[in-house]
C-alpha cells in the first residue's frame, strides 16, 4: 500500500501535512481518557493563522486526560491522491485517522467553508449526516461565529458550542469522559451535553414550517451563549506552534479585548462578542514576552476589532516597546486610527511597522454612514489622509460596502467623490513621492447577518450588485492612481442565503457538496451554477433567504439562541437606521441592549459610574 | 565579526521543510537562544546567515552546513549545545568550528554524495553497469524558464551499487550542480526502465583545497 510519505513528494507544499512543528504537542493516546480532533475546514496556512484554534488547542492539551490534535483540509492535489489510494484523513500530530478520535470539532469561521466540513467528514470515512452515525462513531461538534446561526449545518453536527469556547470546552470534555466511563449511549451522551449552558443539540428538536416556507415552530428551548468571566485572567497560550511554512498571520498575536463598543449595525462581530472586555497592559505584556521568547517570532501583532479603542493604549505600547527594544521584533498595529498621537508614536518607534494605511468608511455618504452607525466623518477621513500623506504614506486602502439598506445611486457616487477628494488632497499637498500615491479601493457586497439590526433586510440581487460595481469601475477604476477591487456578486449572494438560512439548507449544502463544491471561498473553485443546481434539486428557492424582507414578528431560524443582546434592541436599532439616527458608542453611554445582565467588562464600568 | 560554521543533519521528520523554510528555522532557533547574532543595517535588519548547497525538498541529510555571524565571541561547543536545545526535532546540530577564512559555505561546495534508494525491475548493479557504458547522458534542464540540454555524464564522479541503493558522488555547487532527481530522470530515459525514487539521503559535502577534497569543517578550510 502506498503511504502518505510517497504521496507528499508529488503535492504542492508537503510541509502542510507533516506536523512536527516547534511547540506542537504529542501525547500518548493510550494514557488519555479522551481525544479531540480540532478541524479547521480550510488549508493549513489559513487555519494555522486562527487565534481561536491556538487557544482551544492549548486549553484542551492542558488537561492530563485529553489529547487535542490538529486537522486541516487537504489541498485538492492531495485529496485526489488520497481518494485514488483510499487513504484516510489523519491528524498532524500522531497521524491518527480522524475517525478514531472521540470528538471531532470544527470551527465555523465563514459560511463558504461549510462544504469543506462535509468533505473532511467524507475523507475521514465518517457519515456526513448525524442521523446516520453509529454508536461508536466520533461525536461531531462545531463552534465559532457561524455557529451563532447553526441551523444550516444542523443535519451534520451532533452538537454546537455557542459563544466563547474557553470554558465550555472543558465542561464538554468532562461530560464526554464520564459518559465514556459509564459506557453511555450516543443519545444519552448528547442529552447530557445538551444540559450544559451554551451547548445545542439540533437532533433534539423538530422544526415545523408554514406554507410560505417560514418557520411555524422553531427550537423550543433557549440556548444561551457562553461568555468568559474575567477576560483578563482567561487561559491564553504561553507558546504558539511555529509553522515551517509561511502562514497568513505568521507572528505572535495578543488579544487586547473582546467585543467592540461601536455598534456598527451591519457588523455581526460587534453584537455577538459583546460586551467589550479588555485585558490589562500587564497581562498583555506578560503574554507577549512569553510568546516571543518561546517562538523566536520577529513580529508581534495586537489583535482586536478596533485597536485604537483600547483604553490604555499608550501604557500598553510603551510597555511593549520596552519589551521589543533591541530584540529585532517589529510591532504591527492593525486597524489603527491615524491621528497626531499615533504619528508621533510611529516616528518615535522604528520597531513599529509602517504598514499601509487602511480606512473603512464602509459607505460613501454621511447619510448612509449614519444609517449603518459607522461613526466616522468625512472630515476624519480627510484629516487623517492629509496627515498620512504628509508623513510619507503612499499606499492608502479604502474599504466600502455596496448594497447597504436604504442605499441609492447617490451613495454609490459618494464613494467615487470620496476617492477623488483624497486624490485632490495628495495633489495639493507639499509632499510628493517618486512613486506617487496609490489608492486601493475595495468594495464588498453587504451580506445581512443574524443578530444584527439588519437581520430582517433584503440583500441586493446579483444584477443590482453588478450595476453598482460596474458604475464604480467606470468612474474610479479608470484612474491610474486608483486600484479598484470588488467581491464576486455570486459568492456574496450564496453567502447571503446561507448566513440567514434555516435547517432546510442542510440538504442544499449536501447537494452542493455532492455536485463538487468545495473551497467555496477560493475564487478558482467557487461554482455558482453547481450551487443553483443544488437549490433546484432540493426544490428550494434561494431568493426567499437573501432577497426577501422579513417581517418584524417572523420567527427567525436563530431566534432560539440568546446572545445577550435582545431582539427588541436590534429592532429599535433597525428603525433608528431608517430614521438616519446614530446610536452612542458603549463607551459614551449604555443603550441597555441586554448584555448588561452579565455585568462584565464595559458594562461593569457603567454600573460603577 | 565572529563566524561559526555549524554542521547539522536533517532527518526524515523534517525532510519536506524547504531550503528557505530551513533558514527561517535557524533564524528563529538562534533568536530563542538569545545569542547576539549579527544583523544587517538598514530599515529591515536581517540576521546574517549563510547556508551551503540547498537540499532538495524530500531529501534527508547527514551533512549540512551553515555559517552564523555573531556580534560576540562564543565558545563553539556552547553555541552547538544552545542551538541543539532550541532547534525543532528532526534537526541535529552536531559539529562546528570558528571560520577565519572569508570564503563562505555557499560558494565553497564542489562535491556531494547521495545515497539513492530506488525501486526498479533492474538491480542497482545492472543499472550502474549500463550507466558506465554511456559516454554521454543528455537531459533537458529547465532553468529560469529556459530549457537547456546538458550532459550530466562528466558530473558523475563515482557510482556504486549496493542492493537497491546507489551511492552517487557528483559535482555540486554554484559552478555546476547535479540534482539527484535529474540524475534519476536522465538514467531512466537512457536505460528505458522506470527507476522510482524511494528515498534520497545526502551523505556528505566536500570542498576543494590544494586539489584535494576536504570537508567544510577541516582546518585547511576554516583557516586560523
Amino acid at each position: 500500500m502506498i503511504t502518505y510519505d510517497q504521496l507528499l513528494r508529488d503535492v504542492e507544499k508537503p510541509v502542510r501535512y507533516t506536523g512536527g512543528e516547534l511547540n506542537s504537542i504529542i501525547k500518548n493516546h493510550d494514557d488519555m481518557k479522551a481525544s479531540f480532533a480540532f478541524c479547521f475546514p480550510d488549508v493549513y496556512e489559513i487555519g494555522m493563522s486562527h487565534l481561536g484554534m491556538k487557544i482551544l488547542y492549548h486549553i484542551l492539551n492542558l488537561r492530563d486526560d485529553t489529547v487535542c490534535e490538529r486537522v486541516f483540509t487537504p489541498w485538492v492535489d492531495l485529496e485526489e491522491k488520497m481518494r485514488e489510494h483510499n487513504l484516510l484523513l489523519t491528524s498532524l500530530e500522531t497521524k491518527k485517522p480522524v475517525k478514531e478520535f472521540d470528538v471531532i470539532g470544527f470551527t465555523l469561521q465563514y459560511e463558504m467553508s461549510f462544504t469543506n466540513v462535509l468533505n473532511m467528514l467524507d475523507l475521514s470515512d465518517i457519515q456526513i449526516f448525524s442521523s446516520e452515525r453509529k454508536e461508536k462513531d466520533p461525536l461531531i461538534c462545531a463552534g465559532g461565529p457561524c455557529a451563532m446561526n447553526p441551523e444550516p449545518m444542523a443535519d451534520f453536527i451532533d452538537f454546537f458550542m455557542i459563544g466563547e469556547g474557553e470554558e465550555v470546552i472543558n465542561e464538554v470534555m468532562d461530560v464526554i469522559i464520564l459518559a465514556k466511563e459509564k459506557n453511555n449511549s450516543r443519545k444519552q451522551t448528547l442529552l447530557s451535553l445538551s444540559k450544559l449552558i451554551g451547548v445545542y443539540v439540533p437532533s433534539l428538536y423538530n422544526i415545523t414550517y408554514n406554507e410560505d416556507g417560514t418557520i411555524k415552530e422553531g427550537v423550543t428551548d433557549s440556548i444561551e451563549k457562553r461568555i468568559i468571566k474575567n477576560f483578563d485572567q482567561v487561559v491564553y497560550p504561553d507558546k504558539f506552534i511555529v509553522p515551517y511554512m509561511n502562514i497568513v498571520h505568521d507572528r505572535v498575536m495578543v488579544e487586547l479585548f473582546r467585543g467592540c463598543s461601536r455598534g456598527c449595525r451591519f457588523c455581526q462581530a460587534g453584537y455577538i462578542y459583546r460586551p467589550v472586555r479588555e485585558k490589562t497592559p500587564k497581562t498583555l505584556i506578560k503574554q507577549s514576552k512569553s510568546l516571543l521568547d518561546s517562538s523566536g517570532y520577529e513580529e508581534l501583532s495586537l489583535s482586536s476589532l478596533s485597536t485604537s479603542d483600547y483604553s490604555q493604549f499608550e501604557e500598553l505600547i510603551n510597555g511593549l516597546l520596552e519589551l521589543t527594544d533591541g530584540q529585532q521584533v517589529s510591532l504591527s498595529l492593525p486597524s489603527l486610527r491615524i491621528d497626531n498621537f499615533t504619528i508621533e508614536l510611529l516616528k518615535k518607534a522604528s520597531a513599529i511597522r509602517k504598514s499601509g494605511l487602511t480606512f473603512a468608511p464602509e459607505a460613501g455618504t454621511q447619510r448612509l454612514r449614519d444609517v449603518i452607525n459607522k461613526n466616522i466623518t468625512e472630515n476624519d477621513i480627510f484629516t487623517s489622509s492629509e496627515l498620512a500623506i504628509k508623513n510619507g504614506w503612499t499606499n492608502i486602502k479604502l474599504y466600502f460596502m455596496l448594497g447597504l439598506p436604504t442605499e441609492n445611486m447617490d451613495d454609490v457616487k459618494g464613494i467615487a467623490d470620496l476617492v477623488f477628494e483624497i486624490l485632490r488632497i495628495y495633489k495639493e499637498s507639499t509632499y510628493k513621492s517618486k512613486k506617487g500615491l496609490t489608492l486601493t479601493v475595495s468594495t464588498a457586497f453587504f451580506v445581512p447577518k443574524a443578530f444584527t439590526p439588519f437581520q430582517w433586510e433584503p440583500q441586493d440581487n446579483i444584477e443590482l450588485m453588478k450595476e453598482k460595481f460596474t458604475y464604480l469601475n467606470n468612474v474610479i477604476g479608470q484612474s491610474r492612481k486608483v486600484k479598484y477591487n470588488w467581491h464576486d456578486p455570486d459568492v456574496s449572494s450564496i453567502e447571503g442565503v446561507i448566513a440567514r438560512g434555516d435547517r432546510k439548507l442542510s440538504q442544499v449544502i449536501y447537494e452542493a457538496y455532492k455536485n463538487g463544491c468545495k473551497f467555496d471561498s477560493w475564487g478558482q473553485f467557487f461554482n455558482y451554477d453547481k450551487w443553483i443546481e443544488a437549490f433546484k434539486t432540493c426544490g428550494i428557492n434561494p431568493d426567499l433567504y437573501n432577497l426577501r424582507k422579513r417581517e418584524d414578528d417572523e420567527i427567525l431560524p436563530w431566534d432560539f439562541i440568546d446572545i445577550g443582546v435582545n431582539k427588541k434592541h436590534l429592532l429599535k436599532e433597525k428603525y433608528k437606521a431608517y430614521e438616519v439616527k446614530t446610536t452612542e458608542n458603549c463607551m459614551e453611554a449604555c443603550t441597555y441592549c441586554g448584555i448588561q445582565k452579565y455585568q462584565e467588562g464595559i458594562c461593569l464600568e457603567h454600573n460603577q459610574n | 565579526m565572529n563566524i561559526i560554521r555549524i554542521k547539522y543533519q536533517k532527518e526524515e521528520l523534517v525532510k519536506f521543510v524547504s531550503h528557505l523554510e530551513t533558514m527561517k528555522v535557524f533564524i528563529r532557533a538562534l533568536r530563542r537562544t538569545r545569542l547576539k547574532c549579527h544583523y544587517s543595517m538598514g530599515f529591515n535588519p536581517q540576521m546574517h546567515l549563510v547556508f551551503g548547497l540547498p537540499l532538495p525538498v524530500g531529501v534527508t541529510s547527514l551533512a549540512e552546513y551553515a555559517d552564523i555571524y555573531f556580534d560576540e565571541e562564543y565558545d563553539v561547543k556552547e553555541v552547538i549545545k544552545l542551538l541543539q536545545k532550541e532547534i525543532p526535532p528532526g534537526f541535529n546540530v552536531i559539529d562546528g568550528g570558528y571560520l577565519f577564512n572569508k570564503k563562505n559555505i555557499m560558494s565553497d561546495i564542489t562535491l556531494a554524495i547521495y545515497e539513492i534508494t530506488v525501486n526498479s525491475s533492474l538491480t542497482c548493479q545492472q543499472i550502474i553497469e549500463q550507466v558506465h557504458e554511456l559516454t554521454v547522458i543528455e537531459i533537458e534542464k529547465t532553468r529560469k524558464k529556459k530549457i537547456k540540454i546538458i550532459d550530466i555524464k562528466p558530473m558523475i564522479k563515482q557510482l556504486v551499487a549496493n542492493e537497491n541503493v546507489m551511492t552517487l558522488t557528483c559535482q555540486a555547487g554554484s559552478f555546476g550542480n547535479l540534482h539527484p532527481r535529474l540524475f534519476l530522470q536522465a538514467i531512466s530515459q537512457y536505460i528505458d526502465e522506470t527507476i522510482r525514487e524511494i528515498s534520497i539521503k545526502r551523505i556528505a559535502l566536500f570542498t576543494n583545497r590544494d586539489e584535494k577534497l576536504v570537508t567544510p569543517l577541516e582546518k585547511i578550510v576554516l583557516g586560523e
